[in-house]
């Protein structure tokens, strides 16, 4: 093969895989179950061993803040039946919650296995405002914060009159009630946010360019020249930044999921308030079908005019 | 002239029945001592008053509800502190002198200024052969510091009222 035509094959395979990358398309999907992906899809093992981190910045989880472990998968506080198997699932095949590091993720089925696996990847959260006598306020934060740290979760943010923690969603349930018993539920509301199809694509592109990468391994290897090569190597670059993304990504949602926040604000109750109103007439008097009856009094008994 | 003397001995028959009946709304008060009676007053039976002001005054009453002593004490009691009067005591047991039980209750009220006191007594008579339910009350008022010179005699006047 001539230089010029392999430079010129090289060119074609690289743009077709930046397309394929940038799309994330089911073709390569189905490239990548092929046998010769299942090291790719092995390859996450690294995502279980990074901490939840918020990549956000708002909060930085401590150690305990960990995802949770393939072997206890927090169950949904809404649906206490169903366990989170988003996790699972993301734990088993390419998850950042963690990885089975047995090697028995299964490549051949990466859509399959999402599809046969209904159950949803929820991030749960809370807001709750509750009222607390005044001098309780302070206390009540700290009694919170307590709770989430007894619960296996960690303080995200504090200020004087309100706190956020994230505690593990498997104890979700049970902290929030935990919560509500510490002072006067004025206003409560819990959401779900389903993150299963955006963590399902996230799971394809990520098999998808490391198939690409892989491919792009190969060509480098067989490169004949440096143009060539500093060619390969370029959109290698380009590739394993993609890749990083969508597992950093991935991380974000493994921890979204793993730890539920949880909004309270604490509101000093108010001194009752003294009403002050026009005042209450006097009783009606008693009125009875008797003349003489109404005659009674005073007025009428010293007229002695007539 | 002995269709006549039936025809008298029937009206007369008929006049004392009559006689009875408005006698039995009847009642006999002695005015105080230091009182002159008043007359010429549709709203009272009998009123008398002092030098001072201090007036006794006697209503006899068809009890047409036929409530009870205790009804028309309270029912009284109830119209005149919601007209401002405002109870000196409790109700007091009284007995006239026909031992008929009766329940007196006082007020004080301001009026112009002026503080002053009222007594109302009220006997209640159940209906009986020839007789009506009737009720007798009683008012005494005037400025608190003559009536309370007047008291004493207000009290027996009260008490030999005879119904």
């Amino acid at each position: 093969m001539s230089r010029a035509t392999r430079s010129l094959r090289l060119a074609a395979l690289t743009a077709t895989l930046s397309m394929a990358c940038a799309a994330g398309s089911t073709h390569y999907a189905v490239s990548a179950a092929s046998p010769s992906m299942a090291a790719p899809m092995a390859a996450p093992a690294s995502m279980s061993e990074s901490a939840p981190a918020d990549s956000d910045g708002v909060d930085e989880a401590p150690a305990m803040a960990r995802p949770a472990p393939p072997s206890a998968p927090p169950p949904p506080p809404a649906a206490p039946g169903r366990a989170m198997p988003a996790i699972n699932r993301a734990t088993t095949n390419t998850g950042p919650a963690g990885n089975t590091g047995n090697g028995n993720a299964n490549p051949a089925q990466p859509a399959n296995t999402t599809a046969a696996s209904p159950a949803p990847m929820l991030i749960y959260t809370a807001d709750l405002d509750l009222q607390t006598a005044r001098e309780d306020v302070v206390p009540t934060i700290d009694r919170i914060v307590d709770a989430a740290t007894e619960l296996g979760g960690y303080l995200v943010r504090r200020t004087d009159t309100s706190v956020q923690v994230r505690i593990p969603s498997a104890t979700f349930r049970d902290g929030v009630r935990r919560v509500e018993t510490f002072g006067e539920v004025l206003h409560r509301a819990v959401s779900a946010q389903d993150v299963s199809e955006e963590f399902r694509d996230l799971e394809v592109r990520l098999q998808n360019l490391r198939a690409v990468r892989r491919r792009l391994e190969e060509f480098l290897a067989r490169a004949g020249s440096m143009a060539d090569a500093l060619q390969v190597e370029r959109e290698l670059e380009r590739v394993t930044r993609e890749i990083d993304t969508i597992e950093g990504r991935m991380r974000f949602f493994a921890a979204r999921v793993a730890f539920s926040l949880v909004t309270v604000n604490v509101h000093a109750r108010t001194e009752q308030a003294v009403i002050v109103g026009p005042p209450i007439p006097p009783r009606r008097a008693v009125e009875l079908p008797v003349e003489w009856f109404r005659r009674l009094g005073l007025e009428r008994l010293l007229n002695t005019r007539e | 002239m002995r269709a006549m003397n039936l025809r008298t001995l029937t009206l007369s028959a008929v006049l004392c029945l009559g006689a009875l009946s408005q006698g039995c709304a009847s009642f006999h008060m002695n005015t105080p001592s230091g009182f002159a009676e008043l007359d010429g007053n549709d709203d009272f039976d009998y009123r008398a008053t002092n030098a001072e002001g201090v007036v006794v005054a006697v209503r006899s009453e068809r009890n047409a509800l036929h409530g009870n002593l205790e009804f028309w004490s309270r029912a009284i009691d109830e119209r005149l502190r919601g007209q401002g009067y405002v109870p000196d005591g409790d109700a007091r047991p009284v007995t006239n002198a026909s031992g008929l039980e009766g329940l007196q209750r006082r007020y004080v009220r301001d009026l112009g200024g002026r503080p002053l006191r009222y007594w109302i007594t009220v006997f209640r008579r159940p209906s009986g052969f020839l007789r009506r339910d009737r009720v007798f009350v009683v008012e005494a008022g005037g400025d608190r510091e003559v009536f309370d010179r007047a008291m004493p005699a207000v009290e027996r006047a009260i008490a030999e009222l005879s119904t």
